[in-house]
């Protein structure tokens, strides 16, 4: 896990956002304040799994998001997540949203990087119940990249009705460290994506996007990591409340590694999935990923998965499953089950729809 | 030192054409939540004005994506007219993603007295429950034209010299609403019975405006589907009433309507509560549509 603080710590820091806001400025609302909880029961096949064709029932984490604006250009976002694991600030940031030269954004802070379509969206908005283990095997840091950091982005209209947005993140760099790392110490990182958004009509679009980054994984040895991402959505709507989405992501990922003298381990892979919404809260859908790398710790596979979802009465509640195959290299393949609930109150909802 | 020169001159001349279009266009650019709003807009600003709508006529206004191209739309506009009561709370996103630091921004709710507004604590155990009121105000005509008045106020602001234009327009929509209320008042008038049942809670002020009666909702709390026992109660219901009539929105599921049409010979009248999409562009023609349906359906 990342950063972790004690649960004393996460306490005074809900305290003071509260109070700070209530009893500075009288008369003025709290932040919006939400909690996501999220349940799942997993099953899987896998031989080397000590509790293989048992269910595992387990509460992945509590999830608390504090938002508002800080004054009339700028907003703030706080989410704590609490789980079995202990306590953790994952993103603690403000926004400047307007205000600045050439409609620039800029925001600061720690969060989630804007890399590729799923890394700055938290799992319980994806339709499918688990990170794509693509994501999880090459991207770096613990459960996305995250990071503290400087975004600054701009919007703009490209020929042809399309909207353009550019970002450029310059971090502390801790989310590229590796594990084996010699130093604790963090050397300067960055992250790029250029998302363009094309509509179809009124509603159905297509986005494609292109992202890269670069990052020290071990100072003392001078190694570095580069990133390199490509990213597709398409939304067609087929009726009023039925659409069919398109979605994939495809990371190549090249990583020095020390043998003799310095090389390079390339590692790449990708995921599809093609979903179709049959009303507005019900969908299913299919999901394939595959894996490569010269990393020995990365073995490759192969995951296919059916996975389908819907939501209780309305939003707040949000059921989700997935069968999944998995095929190994060097291993036999095998069946993952996956059953997720996630429950929410506030503002911010277990997903859009 | 000719190719710089070169360079500098079609810099220029490109700078001096934008200019120009600028100028030549010289319009508001309004941009609004929904149809009605711009529709409202567009009959007080004219040709002074250009408005656009991010929600269409056939879409649910209370969940809209967000979406790049609005941004886009948003970042290019001097006003922004909000629904405001928490109906189009997505248009926060919209207008925050389009970084546009001299956007105005007009929550056209303000001075509307609102209908449903809730007196106690408010709990998602009551559904999707809006605690400052109904957002639905723009369906009676005369809180159209309280909207009507915030708009002028908000165009005269941006654009001064068009004020006087703007007021007179104003005078124009304020005598139309009249007029036509009139006439809406008495179409109603030869139907025997003003009762209905509506999907949504979409309708109040429409009601309101009409003295129409709504008897029962087909959703048992806001944004909640029908349950079986519920669809049982309002089978009875409107067995009781003799009502005749449900009023629907395109967004919402079919099946509910189509069961009761069944088990209480119901008619079903699709309409939505904004003008565009399978309704008339315009905010009288729609509201001309939808007391028409209602005066040839309920009996």
């Amino acid at each position: 896990m990342g950063n972790h603080f004690s649960w004393k710590r996460i306490g005074l820091f809900v305290l003071a956002c509260l109070s700070s806001v209530s009893s500075s400025f009288g008369g003025v609302t709290n932040p919006n304040i939400s909690v996501l909880g999220t349940t799942v029961v997993e099953l899987s096949e896998a031989a080397d799994d000590t509790d293989s064709g048992r269910p595992r029932l387990r509460f992945d984490e509590a999830e608390f998001v504090f938002d508002d604006y800080l004054n009339p250009f700028a907003k703030g976002v706080f989410i704590a997540a609490l789980s079995e694991e202990g306590a953790e600030l994952e993103e603690a940031y403000f926004e400047i949203v307007r205000g600045l030269p050439a409609g620039l954004g800029l925001r600061a802070g720690k969060y989630r990087l804007d890399f590729g379509r799923l890394n700055s969206v938290h799992p319980h908005f994806y339709n499918f119940p688990d990170r794509p283990r693509v994501l999880e095997a090459l991207l770096p840091g613990e459960e996305s990249m995250n990071d503290v950091g400087v975004t600054l982005s701009h919007l703009f209209a490209a020929p042809g009705g399309i909207a353009s947005t550019l970002s450029l993140t310059v971090v502390s760099g801790s989310t590229f460290r590796s594990e084996d790392a010699a130093s604790e110490e963090s050397r300067l990182g960055w992250t790029g994506r250029w998302r363009n958004f094309i509509p179809i009509g009124h509603r159905s679009a297509v986005e494609v996007g292109m992202s890269a980054g670069e990052g020290v994984s071990d100072p003392v040895g001078k190694l570095r990591t580069r990133l390199f991402g490509l990213d597709l959505k398409a939304k067609l709507w087929t009726s009023t409340n039925s659409n069919l989405t398109l979605l994939g992501e495809w990371i190549d990922r090249r990583q020095d590694r020390v043998e003799i003298g310095v090389s390079v381990e390339e590692s790449s892979g990708g995921y599809a999935a093609i979903e179709y919404a049959w009303t507005r809260r019900t969908y299913t859908g299919l999901k394939a990923e595959r894996l490569e790398s010269d990393d020995d710790a990365i073995p490759r596979e192969a995951r296919l998965g059916f996975y389908g979802g819907s939501a209780i009465l309305e939003e707040s509640t949000v059921l989700r499953a997935m069968i999944e195959r998995v095929v190994l290299q060097g291993s036999s393949a095998y069946n993952r089950y996956l059953l997720q609930a996630v429950f929410s109150m506030g503002p911010h909802k277990p997903h859009q729809f | 030192m000719k190719k710089q020169y070169n360079t500098l001159l079609m810099i220029g001349s490109m700078t001096s054409l934008l200019l120009l279009a600028v100028q030549v266009e010289g319009k508001v650019r309004v941009v609004a939540s929904i149809p009605d709003l711009a529709s409202i807009a567009a009959y007080i600003g004219t040709e002074r004005i250009d408005a656009a709508t991010i929600a269409r006529g056939s879409d649910d206004p209370h969940t809209v994506e967000l979406l790049p191209s609005h941004m886009l739309k948003v970042a290019r506009s001097d006003i922004y007219l909000k629904v405001g009561l928490g109906l189009d709370q997505w248009a926060d996103g919209i207008i925050d993603g389009s970084r546009n630091g001299r956007l105005v921004v007009v929550d056209c709710s303000q001075g509307i007295e609102t209908l449903e507004k809730s007196a106690g604590r408010v709990s998602a155990e009551m559904g999707d429950v809006h605690p400052f009121g109904n957002p639905h105000y723009w369906l009676d005509p005369s809180r159209g034209a309280q909207v009507a008045a915030t708009i002028a106020s908000a165009l005269a602001k941006v654009d001064p010299p068009g004020g006087e234009h703007y007021f007179i327009r104003l005078a124009a929509f304020q005598e139309e609403t009249d007029r036509r209320k009139v006439e809406w008042q008495r179409q109603l008038l030869s139907t025997p019975s003003l009762q209905l049942l509506t999907y949504h809670q979409s309708w109040v002020y429409l009601a309101a405006a009409f003295n129409l009666e709504i008897v029962g909702v087909v959703e048992p709390y806001p944004g909640i589907p029908p349950t079986a026992s519920h669809l049982e109660k309002l089978i009875d219901l409107v067995t009781t009433n003799k009502v005749g009539l449900l009023l629907q929105e395109p967004f919402y599921p079919a099946d509910a309507g189509r069961f009761l049409a069944r088990r209480a010979g119901m008619r079903i009248l699709i309409a939505s509560p904004s003008c565009g999409g399978i309704s008339p562009d315009d905010y009288f023609d729609h509201i001309d549509q939808i007391v028409g349906g209602i005066a040839g359906d309920v009996r």
